[in-house]
């Protein structure tokens, strides 16, 4: 049980991605980090693919009592996490600093 | 006047990323609003994932094809397949009320696509499935 683990994702979270990404994410919480951060930045673009394979980490990181926070995430991405019925599983902040804030 | 952009897409996986690219370019030189560009990826990216996977009776090559225009502060994408007649708008929601370890994990691209627009639209004619999204820019 250790530091909050920060994992930067970028570009899309879609059919082609997703996969990879589940599994870099999954070497993460394999080392038991105290919080999973994802900076969203850099992502562009995110699919229903993308979305479920956030909720698998989602369900993943609450069996693991680790809790997880989005940061930096675009307006489209947003109003997806919303119309999906999913903002309750992801909390999203504005930037790293309050992300790293709220999980403490 | 209004401009569109017609794109042919084959039904194969790797089809849809030089798909989204073509749109993307085209969209950006609309100056239309993030939110719009935003839909028109999800719109392309769900519709073409579902007719590979669930489209067609036999294993030959169809064409998806895609018309984006944008007019009047609108964007209005159409989409027509020639595989097995499919209503988008048939679809359930997803079952939204659940806690995270019941929550489905299907059923959503349909939805946000649904959600997102400002009007959704279906017609099956002459063996085709057309399927007509609108989304307006402030």
């Amino acid at each position: 049980m250790g530091q909050p683990s920060i994992v930067k994702l970028t570009g899309r979270i879609d059919n082609v991605t997703s996969a990879g990404i589940e599994t870099n994410i999954g070497l993460e919480l394999d080392d038991k980090p105290s919080a999973l951060i994802l900076d969203f930045s850099d992502v562009t673009f995110v699919s229903s693919i993308g979305l479920r394979m956030l909720l698998m980490v989602a369900k993943r990181c609450r069996k693991q009592n680790s809790p997880l926070a989005l940061h930096s995430v675009s307006k489209p991405i947003v109003d997806l996490f919303r119309v999906s019925g999913m903002t309750e599983f992801f909390p999203i902040h504005p930037s790293r600093e309050t992300a790293l804030a709220a999980i403490v | 006047m209004g401009e569109s952009l017609t794109l042919h897409v084959r039904n194969k996986g790797d089809a849809i990323a030089p798909a989204n690219e073509a749109a993307e370019t085209w969209l950006t030189m609309q100056e239309i609003s993030p939110e719009a560009t935003f839909f028109a990826g999800l719109t392309i990216e769900e519709l073409v994932t579902n007719c590979i996977k669930y489209g067609y009776d036999d294993s030959g090559e169809h064409i998806i094809d895609i018309e984006l225009s944008v007019a009047n502060h609108t964007l209005t994408i159409t989409v027509v397949d020639d595989g097995r007649a499919f209503d988008p708008l048939s679809v359930s929601p997803p079952d939204m009320s659940g806690a995270i370890e019941d929550r489905p994990i299907g059923g959503l691209g349909i939805h946000m696509l649904r959600e997102l627009a400002d009007n959704m639209a279906y017609e099956r004619r002459d063996n085709t499935n057309r399927v007509t999204l609108i989304k307006r820019m402030p």
